[in-house]
């Protein structure tokens, strides 16, 4: 292994990104303060699989990015630009991509990637016996169905053209395929096609993954660390460092260790920045994410049905206490189901202004009469129970204000705490034998629960469209507005970003008039970093964003 | 409240002189004294509390107070989402101190009334209790929790059951070790050669005589139990917010920062479990000394 | 003794299949299963459903026990739910690093116990009895997830004395006598936990036992005969009171069990507590079944050795 010189240039930082893509291999030059040493992270959780067609989670993905890389990943911005591909091209009809993978790139291993593991990658996603749940996601591809329902032995969407060309054509217009391809990390036919694909999740390619990405996987000791060393036939130009150890631990311990300078970099929970920025020795890093809080209502309970009570709960919650108390300002509200940075979000969504006097004004309109400390109607008291999943402790924190807020608009609320999979036994009920059936009245009132975008809004078609509902999709709280679903369906085969963007809008604004799903606030994500890694920069897309230009002093 | 009564019921057996042992124990006494008023203020709570344990510290103009260090208003300050510290404190400790209080009752009572009859009838009575609570203390705690917590709204009486059926084995070794070496003792045979029956021997014998350990051993139990809340409460798996535990509130304020930075959120509950747990332990060691009349001095 | 030993281990198996048809039960029943734990947008229901029938967690509680009894009878533990691992590897890594923690803080608390109980049962309510009592006492009275992050915070972060969490340096990779330092480093401060939350009962108890036996007749025979205090107290009480004491020590396991899960978790330990919470919340069964029937198959085995010892300390004791 040599290491090579590398000169010292902010500027070529900035430039190697952009200018790298039309740069063949080998003339990819990456500028680095200090080749070499080591870097200790840590993540909150440990990775499950680290075969990323695996049910993937943030921490695994957080690991797998290191190892692998994709055709094209997102941008700061949520566009996306070339990875392994050095271009694509859209058919006319919009039905065809086309791809073409750099030259000379090549497996940790030393192997030739080629265009056939892209198409071994995404064939396998479609196998009959793929066990990881990602074939949905590729499922509007040409001829996946016949290979999933096993009458066929290949997906004729996925044609191999040539050593370095690879396309995928769609049964019809599918806009959300960019994104779904940017997610979508490249596997080595030779390593995981000799492997069953039923027996992936057991096999040890799920505990020793070989890619194509910057890092090469050295080991993973369970409850410990995953460790990585610079892969020096990265295309983009091997990373600075020599070694990268991901540690997996409680929060406040990691946090304690980062304090103590046992990592160079970790998360920060919320009431931990405090002790970041006390410390002159570390940095504190704010990210923007593009997950939310949300409280859930069952409408198919007749009082969260009037859209009077949904409104007055949100008006009487104050979220923007939550946000400066409980987030000790690192987030903000938002008033529709989007994330406020993503480009779903309408800039002119009716504000949810905290406001208990319209509150009751409200809740007396509609027939809710105070009688003692809480309002009823025909003798029935407003009293509603709220679902609180454990396991986020600011979420956990909303629930008592929830409850004192809406108390104090005369609306009682039973707070009743599970962890995360008892929620789901409510919100995606079954019957005694274990069938899933459809939600009823009885299974929940409110819930809080986040969500996420990954990479486009599409993502939320199960949990708006009416024919979605359980035990057919996520659609649990039982949205059914005619306009959402149409809309939701029209944004899956509109290719026109300008007209993607107005239609996710509208269906932003018509989601704050419905307020089926009252949205509270978006958290930032906190990273400290000790001083002793240069070039930690993490933004929307994760941690590890720019991972292959940290160094170490 | 519960406590200043055990003390004279317990007592009475042995009577007086064991009154006076006890007395002579500065520290039990002193525990029993601290233990008292923790009972009287967690029953007074109502009373006592400055505010309602579950209500935000809103001022006028709709702001909450989060984290607020004390003051007038709030003697304790107010916790991380704003309400009063002191209130949850006393509410918190009506919770707690019931947990540990009940948990251990079930727990000796079950674990005394098993020890007593396996150790007297020994051989196949023996045999079949003592596997029994071999399996008991195999059996995975977490697991009985989560799904116990599920089919019932998680409560403090689940936490109260789960606790006292799951920590009954170590007062059945007792016993059942204290009755095997009595049993072969003389005033045993002694009794039973009078005709005394089964039932008179244990009630009068075996169980008086072995009183001793089980008294220390409930009280490390309530002791005990009291910690194991809070642990639950680590995990999640506590007595669930809003209601307010010690355990529970501890484990909110576990943060380098709350440590660090904001000690009227830590202090306050761990102070009370500390002090609870230190003054039943010490009063425990104090019935042990009085309760015990072959223990010399 | 061996016939003894023997019905002991053939009683034992009994119940190791008691013990796991019961958690087996408990597991399936618990809300939830492994695949509902991962709700994502991106895999429908469907696809969901497809890794239930995968993993048989459609099947009903019994055929899923007598399959999960089939395979183990097999020696096959199967396959951890989240993870794909083989269960045996798994829970097998993570024996060694409890048993480290467990064993270090074991010693330490019965050469603590031993000592101090004997000690302050010495001199009954002297200053030492009241340190020591004190100290102890104060020990247990501190939940443990707080005495650990206190022990952090002080030892770690503001002295710097030792790390805050995990086995070893994972970046310095020392090696021989160098990581086994670096290991003992590590160990100070969960061993300390587990020492100061465990201790207190044992040197209690100790003491009392001691105490007890000091004021028998033998020992005021032997005083009477001349023998020095100090082999009266080792020779006659403290080894007719360890006999109370060993029963203790049999309960002590299952409680060091108990307090790994604590401990492990917040000092990132890799040992099998640890692993046991996470694979409760994941619905890990085949994980979590596998480290509760070795936690069984330890308890019966720490029970038997209390019964033997029992016998062989106390004369009084015969087992036929």
């Amino acid at each position: 292994m040599t290491r090579r010189t590398f000169t010292r240039s902010l500027l070529l930082v900035a430039v190697a990104a952009t200018a790298a893509f039309g740069a063949a291999q080998g003339g990819v030059q990456r500028t680095c303060e200090v080749v070499g040493g080591t870097a200790t992270i840590a993540q909150w959780s440990e990775p499950g699989n680290l075969n990323p067609l695996i049910f993937p989670t943030t921490y695994d993905e957080n690991i797998q990015e290191l190892v692998f890389a994709r055709l094209i990943r997102p941008t700061e911005t949520l566009t996306f630009e070339p990875d392994m591909a050095e271009s694509w091209e859209v058919s006319e009809d919009a039905r065809t991509l086309t791809f073409t993978l750099r030259e000379g790139l090549t497996w940790h291993d030393g192997e030739p990637v080629t265009a056939r593991d892209v198409a071994f990658t995404f064939t396998a996603m479609a196998h009959p016996q793929y066990p990881g749940g990602r074939y949905a996601e590729i499922s509007t591809l040409e001829g996946a169905e016949a290979y999933h329902a096993g009458e066929a032995d290949a997906v004729s969407g996925i044609q191999v053209i040539d050593d370095r060309t690879v396309s995928f054509t769609t049964t019809e217009p599918f806009a959300p395929f960019l994104p779904v391809i940017g997610g979508i990390f490249i596997l080595p036919e030779h390593v995981y096609g000799a492997v069953d694909v039923a027996r992936w999740q057991e096999d040890v390619t799920n505990r020793e993954p070989l890619g194509s990405g910057p890092f090469v996987f050295q080991q993973w000791r369970p409850g410990e660390f995953v460790e990585v060393t610079a892969f020096d036939g990265y295309w983009e130009g091997r990373p600075c460092l020599d070694r990268l150890i991901v540690r997996f631990g409680d929060q406040n311990t990691m946090l304690a260790a980062l304090l103590s300078g046992e990592l160079d970099a970790a998360p920060v929970p919320i009431d931990g920045a405090e002790s970041v920025e006390s410390n002159p020795d570390l940095q504190l890093h704010v990210v923007d994410a593009l997950s939310f809080q949300y409280i859930g209502t069952n409408l198919r309970n007749p009082i969260l049905a009037d859209p009077a009570v949904r409104q007055a709960i949100a008006l009487a919650v104050n979220r923007d206490a939550m946000v400066s108390g409980l987030l000790q300002g690192y987030g903000s509200t938002l008033d529709t189901i989007f994330p406020t940075n993503h480009w779903s979000y309408p800039p002119d969504v009716t504000p949810i202004e905290y406001d208990p006097e319209a509150a009751r004004a409200l809740l007396e309109e509609a027939g809710w009469v105070q009688s003692g400390q809480y309002r009823a109607k025909d003798g029935q008291e407003l009293a509603l129970c709220l679902f609180v999943p454990t396991g986020n402790q600011v979420r956990e924190r909303t629930a008592p204000i929830i409850q004192a807020n809406l108390r104090q608009v005369g609306i009682r609320v039973d707070i009743e705490s599970m962890d995360f999979p008892t929620l789901v036994t409510h919100l995606m009920p079954q019957d005694a034998q274990g069938t899933p059936r459809a939600v009823s009245v009885d299974d929940f009132d409110l819930f809080l629960l986040g969500f996420g975008i990954e990479r486009d809004p599409n993502e939320y078609l199960s949990y708006l469209i009416p024919s979605d509902m359980p035990p057919n999709g996520f659609n649990f709280i039982g949205v059914d507005i005619p306009e959402v679903a149409d809309l939701m369906l029209e944004g899956r085969v509109t290719l026109d970003q300008d007209a993607r963007v107005a239609i996710y809008q509208e269906v932003g604004r018509l989601m704050r008039e419905s307020l089926a799903w009252i949205p509270l606030y978006q958290a930032q994500e906190l990273y400290g970093v000790g001083p002793r890694l240069q070039g930690f920069s993490p933004d929307v897309r994760g941690v590890n964003a720019n991972v292959a230009n940290w160094s170490v002093r | 409240m519960t406590t200043a009564a055990a003390v004279p019921s317990v007592t009475a057996g042995p009577g007086p002189r064991a009154w006076r042992r006890f007395r002579r124990h500065r520290l039990a006494v002193t525990g029993a004294a601290v233990l008292a008023l923790m009972a009287l203020a967690a029953v007074l709570a109502p009373w006592l509390a400055p505010h309602d344990p579950y209500d935000l510290a809103v001022g006028p103009s709709g702001e909450i107070a989060f984290a607020a260090p004390p003051s007038l208003a709030f003697p304790l300050g107010t916790d991380s989402v704003g309400r009063d510290v002191l209130s949850r404190l006393l509410y918190g400790g009506r919770v707690s101190l019931t947990i540990g209080l009940v948990a251990a009752l079930v727990a000796i009572s079950v674990g005394s009334l098993l020890g007593v009859v396996a150790g007297y009838y020994g051989r196949g009575v023996d045999r079949v209790v003592s596997r029994f609570a071999d399996a008991v203390s195999t059996f995975p705690a977490l697991f009985l929790i989560l799904t116990v917590s599920s089919f019932v709204a998680p409560s403090i009486v689940n936490v109260i059951v789960i606790i006292g059926f799951l920590s009954w084995m170590p007062s059945f070794r007792l016993m059942r070790a204290e009755v095997l070496k009595l049993r072969e003792t003389d005033f045993v045979e002694a009794a039973t050669a009078v005709g005394a029956g089964d039932v008179r021997v244990m009630s009068r014998h075996l169980v008086p005589n072995a009183l001793g350990p089980i008294v220390v051993q409930a009280t490390l139990g309530v002791a005990e139990a009291v910690l194991t809340e809070s642990a639950l409460s680590f995990l999640g798996l506590g007595v669930q917010p809003p209601i307010a535990s010690w355990g529970n509130m501890l484990a909110d304020a576990r943060s380098i920062t709350v440590l660090q930075s904001q000690p009227w959120l830590w202090l306050p509950p761990g102070v009370a479990i500390f002090l609870a747990v230190l003054s039943i332990n010490f009063l425990g060691d104090g019935l042990r000394d009085a309760l015990n009349p072959r223990a010399g001095r | 003794m061996l016939p003894f030993v023997l019905n002991r281990v053939a009683q034992g198996a009994v119940i190791l299949v008691l013990v796991s048809f019961v958690a087996f039960g408990i597991s399936v029943a618990a809300p939830g299963n492994a695949m509902q734990t991962f709700i994502d947008p991106n895999v429908p229901p469907e696809q969901l459903r497809a890794a239930e029938a995968r993993l048989g967690l459609d099947q009903p509680f019994y055929v899923q026990y007598v399959r999960w009894v089939g395979e183990v009878a097999r020696g096959n533990l199967g396959y951890s739910f989240r993870t794909g691992r083989p269960v045996a590897a798994f829970v097998g890594s993570r024996i060694g690093p409890t048993f480290l923690l467990m064993g270090t803080a074991f010693a330490v608390t019965l050469v603590l116990a031993l000592w101090l109980g004997t000690a302050t049962a010495a001199r009954p309510y002297s200053a030492l009895d009241y340190g020591v009592t004190g100290a102890a006492f104060a020990g247990i009275s501190v939940p443990s997830f707080f005495t650990a992050m206190a022990l952090i915070y002080v030892f770690a972060l503001r002295l710097g004395w030792f790390p805050t969490s995990g086995l070893e340096d994972y970046a310095a990779g020392h090696t021989g006598i160098a990581l086994f330092l670096d290991r003992l480093r590590h160990l100070v401060l969960p061993v300390t936990v587990l020492v100061l939350t465990g201790a207190a009962e044992l040197v209690r108890h100790v003491r009392s036992a001691v105490l007890e036996e000091l004021g028998q007749d033998y020992v005021r025979t032997a005083r009477s005969k001349g023998v020095s205090e100090r082999a009266v107290l080792r020779r006659h009480a403290l080894r007719n009171s360890l006999l109370p004491v060993i029963t203790l020590v049999g309960v002590a396991l299952p409680r060091l069990l108990a307090g790994s899960v604590i401990t492990e978790t917040v000092f990132t330990w890799p040992g099998m507590g640890r692993l046991l919470v996470e694979s409760v919340f994941a619905r890990d069964y085949p994980v979590a079944m596998a480290i509760n029937m070795l936690a069984a198959v330890l308890v019966l085995a720490g029970s038997l050795l209390a019964d033997v010892l029992y016998a062989a300390v106390d004369p009084r004791v015969r087992y036929s």
